[in-house]
């Protein structure tokens, strides 16, 4: 399932990504964070907790969205996979440690 | 067991098929060695994009286009060959990868090298071949 936008209360925006996320879907992740960014949404949540899979295409595009955000003043804050094999991607590239991690559930809108 | 071998499309769709296919065969070869598929998963992923978008990025129209994908276990894993016809990989593509700091490139390769015990890669004839060697994690 692709990407789908909900706003939080807070103003930040929510995007919830599930299961595979990999080069094919990359593109259209990056395009959905440079239409926010571009509309000044620049406070962005990214909850990855139902994705079984990840790749370093869906990263790059992730790690595009937050330098972005970060220049702006924002910043792409990230819910991990709960499937630890879907977040392998992120520890391997200490990427885990770049992002402001938020824990699951965190980010979801009631 | 699944077939061993499998060839796909060299273009990003066809990927998917490798999952499904090392998955089956993983499990058919025993539990020991099932353990490997989301790390083998992610690194088949990360190479063979790699073809597709560097091997074939450039390539003539008519050439083969297509990633074969082997498997074989060996006493303490797996070991996984890659051919392609496409371009070669520059010589220092391996070196290139730091695992030590993020970076904004070459993800796919620094993440491979973490995934496998040992990586190597050689230009024979007009083919690349990648040899991927996945160990089964020693009990703890």
């Amino acid at each position: 399932m692709d990407a789908s936008p909900q706003h939080a209360a807070d103003a930040a925006v929510t995007i919830v990504l599930e299961g595979r996320q990999d080069a094919v879907n990359a593109p259209a992740l990056r395009f959905r964070l440079t239409d926010h960014i571009e509309a000044g949404q620049v406070d962005i949540v990214v909850d990855m907790a139902a994705a079984d899979f990840v790749d370093s295409a869906a990263l790059a595009a992730l790690v595009q969205g937050m330098k972005r955000c970060r220049e702006r003043g924002g910043d792409l804050s990230l819910v991990l996979p709960i499937d630890e094999s879907a977040a392998r991607v992120f520890r391997l590239t200490k990427f885990d440690q770049v992002f402001r991690v938020l824990p699951a559930g965190e980010a979801r809108v009631a | 067991m699944s077939a061993p071998a499998i060839t796909v499309a060299a273009d990003l769709l066809s990927l998917r098929e490798v999952g499904p296919w090392l998955h089956t065969w993983l499990r058919a070869a025993g539990e020991e060695v099932a353990s490997l598929g989301a790390p083998m998963e992610l690194g088949l992923q990360e190479l063979c994009v790699n073809v597709v978008n560097h091997a074939y990025g450039e390539i003539d129209p008519g050439v083969d286009a297509t990633i074969d994908l082997a498997l074989e276990r060996s006493e303490d894993g797996v070991t996984c060959v890659v051919r392609d016809r496409g371009n070669p990989a520059p010589v220092d593509l391996l070196d290139q990868a730091d695992p030590t700091e993020a970076q904004v490139h070459g993800y796919g390769l620094m993440i491979l090298r973490q995934l496998t015990e040992t990586l190597r890669y050689e230009r024979n004839g007009d083919e690349n071949v990648w040899t991927l060697t996945f160990a089964v994690p020693a009990a703890v």
